[in-house]
């Protein structure tokens, strides 16, 4: 009875465009608009269109995989593994590349990225083991089979293939801008359209929003998880592919931590953890977000270390917010999401 | 048998005077009157949406009144959290058990009590499961205190939260349907607990559906309605009929008006369909043109017959037949295709898609309907087109098509599912509840929409536990117990006594069939 | 023993284990040999003991793999800097708990998922440590802190008493006390014990708190073995801890906990890691069994949930079928 009397009251209202409703997509983007306009302020040199480009080609592999990942949280499940995905598919793909050639190496990052998610899509539908753990242990699986392979020394692009149209993958600029760049943007787009504008993107938001509820709108949930998970690992392919160009050489411990960077950049762009709304905009501008200030800190002498303290703590300030928003739904959320971090005290009834 | 004679001259234990108990937009209780006096079972009963939960709810410190008075012996009763009503001894057993399933039966029933010994052997596990023992001998029956109680059945989790109720001492023992999910013996069982706990001097507040335990048990009766107050009496002063006439209350004819209609050809045929331990040999059809009621009390397995014949549920036996041909789906997708359309009785937890518009809402069982090009790529367009539809149809108070579907009002969203349920196009409707938790307005629209439906040929199949609405808006009535179908209602027979009676007191009636076709 | 085998169902495969490993290698059950493998299923014990409390509450920590390297620097470099060792000790572990303490209160009162909160502290503690470091080992000497690992009170390797100390306490604590009890009672139904006026948040914070505190003890075993600190110490450990405490049978769900489960838990992951190195396979294929070994263990457990069926709730219509 409650709950659904709460629901009626919230009906009244006529639904404006909320505050909180804006910000959900496109606060990330400003903060990262406000953060380049001070840049020139607090890290001078680094507008030069080399610094740019270098901030560019940097972003593209943890961006191309957030896009998955975008999906992925989207309908309510994370993707630990994605780090040991990228270590696994950079090695095979640079294995297939001196036994193969560019289009060999391509096509390996692709299907090993794919059939990793393949992997965690199988433990999780098959298994029944829970997202979260299938893909941390996967994560190990992965990574442990990328050292393996690795055991000799990393695998490595030979310096006399710098002319092979594999390594202008990671290295040519179209109009200035980085190949790698221009990849993700088409990755992003490509995400945008299959997110809105394709019937799968739209059952993975009715899943993520309410797995019984899409049940009984006929949506399997095998097929989505085949799908959210199949995706991070093509994506991930693709990831490998414009990182191994970029640093020529991976082994097992390629990009340690790099799943926290992924679903830090998700997350902060406004993609809620609970799942049934993915913004790529927001994604796209988190990855930035983050890659600028990394680079803004770089700039002004910080260690990376510090770059890690910042990185988590932005996180747990945006889950935060995250997390109080959740509690506090409903229009005015917002606000009601800050004054939530006031304690009140609750008033008694009767007297 | 309860009688009220002994009573006498007894003051009351807890008194609750004008309480009422609003929540935003509803008045849930409106100046109730209620009391229990030591060592009664005080039976409370209406209808689904009554009230009594809420009143419970009270007692039981979840919910706190907007206005007047609770007294315990005398003394302002006003509990802050549920453990405030333990620790002033009202012990309320909601039907979702508060156990710990992992924990053994005596950790559940001394949690947060638990008794130190000196030094260093900690929980006194020995005197927990004698002490356990003990109360499950006062009660009449044996369960091992060190057993997991997930391990046990629900008849012995219930004996659990009473024993749990008698270990803090309880004075009032309040049970919620403490039947509804119990087999017979069990219920016998059950019965013969309450009446020795009204031996031992404890008082209970008993609230069930069911009257023949009410008339087995109680010393007295309070009947409550739409969340007023409505009699209490001696149970020797009151017989079923007066008590279902109490709670029912209302000029049934003049609300609802359905046009007869011409019977068509069968749309949905079961026979002896079993599934589980729910659905026991259920048969009946669905013809083109006429609503088929589904009623009885909660849990009597009305909704799950509804998630069978979709595909939510899996058949063990039995044949399903729709439109002749051989039907079982095995999985709601399967239903869709073949033009079944579903509503969920809870909007909450499965239906809504909270996150989404209201188009997205209308659209996701039918999205490719609303694809477009080469690359069959979504259109807003049409998706548009959809919400445009519904719209005006359904009369749907909103924004706009982007507004979320979170943001209406509680009938606004049923028209919102049940316009989601229409577009595969089908010609069976399943709608479990469809006006539940809906205004009396946008109830009476889905009720003219039914009967719309219907007159283009649609079939409907409807569950409801509004009894008025359920024989108001059904040409036939299907009325469930136990997973049974234990009554079929139709022309005359159709009154809400026949379906009170079929689905409280045991008895059986299968009205002839009209017309066979 | 039959009894004994379905409580902890670890043991046959554990058994299993050793047999084929006495039998394929000559080295593999020797005196030597045996105690080095107990002894670093010691030191992986104890934080599993806390670890198994988080587990039953129905939560992870995902930071004491950072907690780890922090802890051991902080101890390190407090020696170096000319610290008593009890002091050294005391800070360490007090790094712990502040770290365990803000996993705690970020969880119960910012509401943010264990999960995700930890994995953010994981990555802050981390930085903390690289910072303090600057990416340099913190070399010691220390008799005293060389003692934690190397000591043999009565002839018994130091870990492994501080193990049976720890166990020996989580068992209790676990099975005998109000707390432990509350603890199975968070994670078995947590609106329940809410319901019921436990303190929920205050159980959760004490928890964490515990994990933290092991972090710090397992930090202090790790730099006594090794006589250093640095920022990369301890990556990938809370797999290891987290998979001790499922693969001993404890519920991921939470609920239930198994002492005695961790720690076969504990000597089986280390029976296979020495194995696979009496074998000369690749130390690749040690991360790639522990991987495997936490997806087994869950799907093994997620089968015998369904054999024994679904838990008999009281169960409304709806919802709670799908999980078909």
């Amino acid at each position: 009875m409650t709950t659904e009397t709460i629901i009626e009251r919230t009906g009244d209202k006529p639904a404006k465009i909320s505050f909180g409703r804006l910000w959900d997509t496109w606060g990330v983007t400003a903060i990262l608009i406000l953060l380049l306009l001070c840049t020139p302020a607090i890290a001078p040199g680094f507008l030069e269109v080399e610094n740019l480009q270098s901030v560019l080609r940097e972003s593209a592999y943890v961006g191309i995989v957030a896009v998955g990942m975008t999906f992925a949280i989207a309908s309510g499940a994370f993707d630990l593994s994605v780090g040991g995905q990228l270590a696994l598919t950079s090695v095979v793909s640079l294995m297939a590349f001196s036994g193969g050639g560019t289009a060999a190496a391509i096509a390996a990052a692709i299907v090993t990225g794919l059939l990793c998610g393949l992997v965690n899509a199988g433990l999780i539908t098959r298994l029944r083991v829970p997202p979260f753990v299938a893909t941390l242990g996967s994560l190990f699986v992965f990574r442990g089979i990328a050292y393996l392979l690795t055991q000799d020394g990393p695998k490595t692009l030979p310096y006399s293939q710098i002319h092979s149209p594999f390594v202008k993958l990671g290295s040519l600029n179209i109009a200035g801008l980085p190949l790698p760049f221009i990849i993700m943007v088409a990755v992003f787009a490509g995400g945008w359209i299959l997110l809105r504008r394709t019937a799968i993107g739209r059952r993975t938001l009715a899943y993520g929003s309410s797995p019984s509820a899409a049940r009984f709108c006929g949506i399997s949930d095998t097929r989505i998880r085949l799908f959210v998970f199949g995706l991070v690992g093509l994506t991930v392919g693709i990831a490998a592919l414009t990182y191994i160009t970029r640093v020529w050489t991976a082994d097992g411990s390629a990009q340690d931590g790099f799943e926290l960077k992924v679903i830090a950049a998700v997350v902060l762009g406004g993609t809620a953890l609970k799942g049934g709304k993915g913004t790529l905009v927001g994604t796209f501008s988190a990855v930035f977000l983050v890659s600028v200030l990394n680079e803004v800190l770089v700039s002004r002498g910080v260690e990376s270390a510090y770059q890690r303290i910042v990185l988590g703590c932005v996180l747990i300030v945006a889950l935060t917010i995250d997390g109080l928003r959740t509690r506090f739904a409903g229009p005015g959320s917002f606000r009601r999401a800050i004054t939530g971090l006031i304690p009140r005290k609750t008033t008694q009834a009767t007297s | 048998m309860g009688s009220g004679a002994h009573l006498q001259g007894r003051s009351a234990l807890l008194e609750v005077d004008d309480l009422t108990v609003e929540f935003p937009g509803i008045r849930a209780l409106d100046s109730v009157h209620f009391d229990i006096l030591a060592g009664e079972v005080h039976a409370l009963v209406g209808e689904n949406g009554a009230g009594k939960s809420t009143l419970l709810k009270v007692l039981g410190g979840v919910h706190r009144p907007s206005s007047g008075e609770v007294r315990l012996s005398g003394e302002a009763y006003h509990p802050r959290r549920p453990a405030d009503a333990l620790a002033a001894g009202i012990a309320v057993i909601y039907q979702e058990f508060n156990l710990y399933p992992d924990l053994t039966v005596a950790e559940n029933v001394f949690s947060g009590r638990e008794p130190y010994a000196k030094g260093s052997r900690g929980i006194r596990y020995a005197e927990i499961n004698r002490r356990t023992s003990e109360l499950f001998a006062v009660l009449g029956v044996t369960i091992d205190p060190t057993a997991t109680v997930g391990s046990l059945t629900v008849s012995e989790q219930q004996l659990v939260e009473i024993c749990k109720a008698l270990s803090v001492d309880g004075r009032i023992i309040v049970m919620d349907e403490p039947t509804a999910a119990l087999s017979a013996d069990e219920v016998t069982q059950l019965l013969d607990v309450v009446k020795r706990l009204r031996a031992e001097g404890r008082s209970v507040i008993y609230v069930s559906h069911r009257l023949d335990e009410v008339f087995a048990l109680a010393d007295r009766v309070t009947v409550l309605r739409d969340g007023k107050h409505i009699r209490t009496c001696d149970i020797a002063d009151t017989d079923p009929d007066g008590l279902v006439r109490l709670m029912v209350g209302r000029d049934v004819e003049s609300v609802f008006h359905r046009d007869q209609v011409s019977e068509g050809t069968v749309v949905l045929e079961l026979t002896d369909v079993n599934a589980g331990r729910r659905l026991k040999d259920i048969s009946l059809t669905v013809r083109a043109g006429e609503v088929v009621g589904i009623g009885g009390i909660a849990g009597a397995g009305q909704p799950e017959l509804s998630q069978v014949i979709f595909g939510a549920l899996g058949v063990d036996s039995g044949t399903m037949t729709l439109n002749g041909e051989p039907f079982r789906p095995r999985h709601p997708g399967d239903a869709m295709a073949r033009g079944i359309g579903f509503l969920h009785e809870d909007r909450k937890v499965a239906g809504n898609l909270p996150d989404l518009s209201i188009r997205h809402n209308l659209t996701i069982s039918i999205l490719d309907k609303v694809r477009t090009g080469i690359g069959r790529f979504l259109a807003p367009a049409k998706e548009t087109d959809v919400y445009d539809g519904y719209h005006r149809r359904l009369n749907i108070k909103a924004t706009g098509p982007d507004q979320l579907i979170g943001q209406l009002s509680g009938g606004n969203q049923q028209k919102v599912l049940l316009g989601r349920a229409l577009a595969p196009g089908g010609r069976l409707l399943l709608l479990n509840e469809p006006t539940r938790g809906v205004d009396i307005g946008a109830k009476a629209e889905i009720h003219r929409l039914i009967n719309i439906l219907t007159a283009d040929g649609a079939a409907v199949l409807m569950v409801s536990s509004d009894l008025p609405e359920l024989l108001g808006v059904s040409d036939r009535v299907y009325v469930m117990a136990g997973g049974e179908i234990v009554g079929h209602l139709t022309g005359a027979d159709r009154t809400e006594e026949n379906v009170v009676a079929c689905a409280t007191t045991g008895r059986r009636i299968f009205s002839k069939e009209l017309s066979k076709r | 023993m039959i009894d004994a085998i379905k409580k902890v169902p670890l043991l046959v495969p554990l058994v299993l284990v050793m047999v084929i490993l006495s039998i394929s290698t000559d080295t593999f059950l020797t005196v030597g040999n045996l105690e080095n493998v107990l002894v670093a299923a010691a030191i992986l014990a104890i934080p599993g003991m806390a670890m198994t409390f988080c587990l039953a509450m129905g939560e992870f920590d995902l930071s004491i793999g950072s907690t780890v390297s922090l802890t051991g620097v902080v101890c390190c470099s407090a020696l170096i800097a000319g610290q008593p060792v009890p002091i050294a000790l005391f800070l360490a572990l007090a790094v712990g708990a502040v770290i365990g303490l803000a996993n705690g209160v970020v969880i119960t009162k910012l509401g943010v998922t264990p999960f995700i909160a930890t994995l953010a502290t994981m990555v802050i503690v981390r930085g903390a440590s690289l910072a303090y470091t600057d990416g340099h080992d913190q070399i010691v000497s220390s008799a005293g802190l060389k003692y934690l690992v190397g000591g043999r009170p009565l002839g018994i390797p130091m870990p492994i008493v501080l193990a049976v100390v720890a166990a020996a306490l989580g068992w209790w604590t676990i099975n005998r006390t109000r707390f432990g009890r509350w603890v199975c009672a968070i994670g078995s139904n947590r609106d329940a014990a809410t319901m019921s006026g436990l303190p929920v948040d205050r159980i959760r914070i004490a928890v964490y708190i515990l994990v933290g505190l092991s972090g710090g003890v397992w930090g202090l075993l790790i730099s006594s073995q090794l006589q250093k600190g640095n920022g990369q110490l301890g990556l990938g450990f809370e797999l290891d801890a987290i998979t001790v405490v499922v693969l001993g049978g404890t519920a991921l769900l939470g609920g239930r906990a198994s002492i005695i489960g961790t720690l076969l838990g504990a000597v089986m992951i280390e029976t296979i890691r020495n194995g696979l190195n009496l074998l000369n396979t690749p130390p690749a294929y040690q991360r790639i069994s522990v991987g495997l070994l936490l997806i087994a263990a869950l799907a093994l457990l997620a089968f015998r949930r369904e054999d024994r069926g679904a838990k008999p709730k009281r169960a409304l219509a709806g919802v709670q079928e799908s999980a078909a």
